[in-house]
């Protein structure tokens, strides 16, 4: 009954195992059981997927150091951690997220506005219940884990909205929104809304450079 | 009452299985095979699966014969836990069954079994050190201490804090 697994030409069950873990850590952990462990987590979609959520940029073959999706992932991964920068003690962060939030809002709105996406309140209690949930997740002093989980929580939580919705013929508008454009603009900026960095919206005239906000939380942008 | 249809798998080993064919569709691969070919009383061969797995996975399949479909796609059901009491019991067998049961799942492409045994595992292996694991599924540690210091070193940038 026992078999060895170390036909290159059979794909090791631990592969499949692995599409079920969304944890670098146990990755990290695994990787040091044996060779053959550690050539198939090093190499596991989960890292292309991570690095897609994040919105970071895909390796470069003629990368000398960067090469694969790993690589990429392990340098910026200081990058997702909001507690290793102290960035939640600071107020301001909380209403610059706040902010970005609100853009983010913005943006999902002014689909409605343009009738690109038919408006119902199923549409907007979407946006409104995600962008809410982000930011109690992020405003949490005691949030210890690395933004990794943050980024997995929220692609569930959307991913189980458009499942939820998929199976109603009259939502499938809505479908086709958190499918294309929602998971895309808001998991990715999630990333950068973290790192304090500009958001990048593409069909919403690309960087929102032009921004500033103020401590009462009375936010103001310019050219969206 | 209508005759139940029977559809006839044969192992790798040639040992052969008659089974309803509502509990062979569980598979997708046994499903589009008999849709292409229609009524037929040839048995379908299946060389990657031997007869103990075989028989495990149509015990499964008996079990949840009138489970809803899963989408294929549906991803959202990946967390590993919610695994049921007559599935957990299923799972109590040893680490060759398990992974032999995870191929053929995928083979066969019944993804409920793929995921139930696929959590039984990652469950297995969550929170572990390299050494339970390496003791958990009996493996060998092949890195010498120096590869073994260096993948060390490779992962320093996820040491939990």
């Amino acid at each position: 009954m026992k078999r060895e697994f170390e036909n290159d030409d059979e794909i090791h069950p631990i592969y499949y195992v692995f599409n079920h873990i969304f944890d670098p850590y146990t990755f990290q952990r695994c990787s040091l059981v044996c060779k053959s462990w550690k050539k198939i987590l090093d190499e596991h979609p989960f890292w292309r997927k991570v690095v897609e959520d994040c919105g970071l940029e895909s390796p470069r073959p003629n990368s000398r150091k960067y090469k694969t999706y790993k690589s990429i992932f392990v340098k910026n991964f200081n990058k997702l951690c909001p507690c290793y920068k102290g960035l939640l003690k600071e107020h301001d962060f909380v209403y610059a997220v706040n902010f970005k939030l609100r853009i983010l809002r913005e943006y999902c709105y002014y689909k409605l506005r343009y009738k690109v996406y038919k408006d119902n309140y199923v549409y907007r209690n979407l946006v409104n219940f995600v962008l809410e949930k982000i930011l109690k997740l992020i405003e949490k002093s005691d949030m210890s884990t690395h933004c990794i989980y943050l980024l997995g929580y929220v692609r569930d939580l959307i991913n189980q909205i458009y499942k939820k919705h998929d199976r109603i013929e009259k939502y499938k508008e809505i479908c086709e929104f958190v499918k294309v454009d929602f998971i895309k603009v808001v998991v990715r900026n999630l990333y950068r809304i973290i790192n304090d960095k500009t958001l990048y919206i593409e069909k919403f005239g690309g960087y929102v450079k032009d921004w500033h906000y103020k401590i009462d939380n009375k936010a103001e942008y310019k050219d969206l | 009452m209508a005759e139940l249809k029977k559809v006839k798998l044969t192992s790798s080993e040639g040992t052969e299985f008659i089974v309803d064919r509502k509990v062979a569709e569980k598979s997708v691969l046994l499903k589009n095979m008999l849709e292409d070919v229609g009524e037929s009383d040839m048995a379908i061969p299946l060389p990657n699966v031997t007869g103990p797995i075989l028989n495990k996975v149509i015990d499964y399949c008996t079990h949840h014969r009138d489970d809803p479909f899963v989408n294929q796609e549906d991803d959202s059901k990946k967390v590993s836990d919610d695994i049921d009491d007559w599935d957990a019991e299923f799972c109590k067998v040893d680490q060759g069954t398990l992974f032999e049961l995870i191929l053929s799942a995928n083979y066969l492409d019944i993804k409920p079994l793929l995921d139930l045994t696929c959590k039984t595992v990652a469950n297995m292996i969550k929170g572990k050190t390299p050494d339970e694991i390496r003791k958990t599924f009996n493996i060998i540690n092949d890195f010498t201490p120096e590869e073994e210091e260096h993948v060390r070193k490779e992962n320093e940038w996820c040491e939990e804090r």
